[in-house]
């Protein structure tokens, strides 16, 4: 098997038929089972699987990617090598099916709990009197902007992304929106909430050295 | 780290204009490969870097294919030879 083949090549060879394309196919599927199969061995969340499972894994991830990769090649820009915008897309479609599967259970109201975002912990024991004034007041500015300026699928979002870290993906498809539109969502909200800090002429920076 | 440190740390990291993550992903394989040929792609490409330090999907697929596309020659080789 080769895969030091050029991009025209890659190209060239997958977009042909029989059994040009069959051999790159197969190169290309090699190539990304093996590599996605060493990925995964040294997962630490995928360690109670075995060998063979996660060989299995691989196999079942590298045939999909390759599936996706044959109708996305005309998309293929050439700014990388050919090998390394096709793992890019395996990557995608194998971290993305381990996300599925590690939330399948979780429920819609979990995931969009409209959560607290109240500190349930603040490191105040060796601040002064003077920092723990400050403290206060930027928690009260950050709730106040939580509750008052920001809509309620604002919170939802931040709260499940920043708490509880449910995957964009997973949570747009819950929220009914794109994982864009849900990134501009939380980003709108992260940008109001500084801007009022910086109101009270507090960086973020600052905020942030007040409770470290 | 409290929640309240995160969030706060959310906030300092947060930027007027920001990429999505489809737009990062898109220029995923050519900011991997830049920095794997000894680039410095934190000063070349400051937004893909400030979005990989602020979305943990993000930055999970940056760490993944700098691995697999790092990985070679030197295992998957050995067996592709074989
Ligand atoms: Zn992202």
């Amino acid at each position: 098997m080769t895969t030091d083949r050029s991009n025209e090549t890659w190209l060239a060879d997958l977009q042909a038929i029989g059994a040009q394309q069959d051999a790159a196919i197969q190169d290309l599927l090699s190539w990304l089972e093996r590599r996605l199969f060493y990925y995964l061995r040294d997962r630490s969340d995928l360690r109670r699987l075995n060998g063979d499972e996660i060989a299995q894994m691989a196999a079942d991830f590298a045939q999909d990617s390759v599936l996706i990769i044959l109708k996305k090649s005309d998309q293929f820009q050439g700014r990388s090598k050919f090998t390394t915008w096709a793992a890019k897309i395996a990557v995608h479609q194998a971290l993305g099916e381990l996300r599925r599967a590690r939330w399948r259970d979780v429920s819609l109201d979990e995931l969009t709990a409209d959560g607290s975002f109240e500190p349930d912990f603040l490191n105040t024991e060796q601040a002064t009197p003077e920092q723990k004034a400050l403290q206060s007041d930027i928690i009260a500015t950050v709730m106040d902007v939580m509750q008052n300026e920001l809509s309620e699928r604002q919170r939802q979002a931040l709260y499940a992304r920043l708490v509880l870290g449910v995957p964009s993906g997973l949570l747009a498809e819950q929220m009914n929106t794109n994982p864009n539109a849900l990134y501009k969502l939380i980003h709108d909200a992260r940008k109001r909430l500084k801007a009022r800090l910086v109101d009270r002429g507090l960086s973020p920076e600052d905020a942030l050295s007040v409770f470290s | 780290m409290s929640l309240f440190y995160k969030l706060l740390r959310m906030l300092a990291l947060t930027k007027e204009r920001e990429l999505t993550c489809s737009e990062v992903n898109e220029l995923l394989d050519y900011y991997v490969e830049l920095e794997q040929s000894g680039e410095n792609v934190k000063a070349l490409m400051p937004t893909m870097t400030q979005h990989l330090r602020i979305c943990p999907e993000c930055k999970e697929e940056y760490d993944a294919l700098k691995k697999i596309t790092g990985i070679e020659p030197i295992m998957a080789t050995a067996q592709e030879a074989s």
